[in-house]
């Protein structure tokens, strides 16, 4: 069976490793793309196939709706969800983690999402 | 007393090493980090050197670095190496570069040449965590 395949484009690698690791291990492959511009990149790749795109719309702002409708004018197949915060990321993450291949690999959502809070926590007194 | 070498440690029993591959350019960085993925790493993706920067100092994890030397942002692929020697010494680090020359190749002990081969990664990963296999 095909692996479906996530291209996550999120701008804040805190947020995007555990959610794209989290996304591995219920069964899909992930793309990651930090900014829009690399997920366009992928998006027009000649070799790469993607099912779905999940965008954080929070980070990437007016970037991220442009995005979204660009991304739908290439290809009306390609699910696109856009997110707007970290607990809506992390719930996102679990539900598409449930209809992946394999859910019971996945390790609890909301221990993702302490994991992402922890490290934005960190870094704000590192940076402070 | 000092904690075995991973060499040491059963593969049964190992948490898997992590690469953070830091890449600017995205079609690059996400044929390296699945290729290390399917290898059995745990992969790590930043596309600047401060984003790397950003995640070991907030408590991610890494075992290894492999880096590019010219990327956007305040942290150069160099700095990163720097930054990383002088707070994280365990972490190893590997450096690539499509233009590093001679120069890079001496002034770094792990030194890829762009474009690189896969499996030359790989054996340079391997060797330089000490271990037989990811």
């Amino acid at each position: 069976m095909k692996q479906p395949t996530i291209a996550l484009v999120e701008t804040d690698i805190l947020i995007r490793y555990p959610l794209s690791h989290y996304l591995r291990e219920c069964g899909y492959r992930v793309l990651e793309a930090c900014t829009a511009e690399e997920a366009r990149q992928l998006a027009t790749a000649r070799d790469v196939a993607i099912d779905i795109f999940v965008l954080d719309i929070a980070w990437l702002g007016d970037a991220g709706f442009a995005l979204a409708q660009e991304l739908r004018r290439l290809n009306e197949e390609w699910e696109i969800i856009t997110i707007g915060s970290v607990k809506r990321a992390v719930k996102t993450a679990a539900d598409l983690c449930e209809d992946g291949p394999n859910p019971s690999h996945a390790s609890d959502h909301g221990n993702v999402l302490a994991l992402i809070q922890k490290r934005l926590s960190m870094r704000e007194k590192r940076s402070a | 007393m000092n904690a075995p070498s991973a060499s040491l440690v059963p593969d049964s029993v190992r948490e898997p090493f992590h690469i953070l591959v830091v890449e600017d350019e995205v079609i690059t960085r996400s044929v390296a980090a699945e290729f290390l993925r399917e290898s059995g790493f745990v992969v790590v993706e930043a596309a600047s050197g401060d984003e790397a920067w950003h995640y070991l100092i907030s408590g991610g994890k890494a075992n290894l670095v492999f880096t590019d030397l010219k990327m956007p942002g305040a942290i150069q692929g160099g700095q990163l190496i720097n930054h990383i020697q002088a707070n994280f010494p365990a972490i190893k680090t590997i450096v690539t570069s499509g233009n590093g020359g001679p120069f890079a190749a001496v002034t770094y002990s792990e030194f890829m040449q762009k474009p690189y081969d896969l499996d030359e990664v790989l054996d340079c990963i391997v060797k330089s965590l000490g271990i037989d296999s990811p």
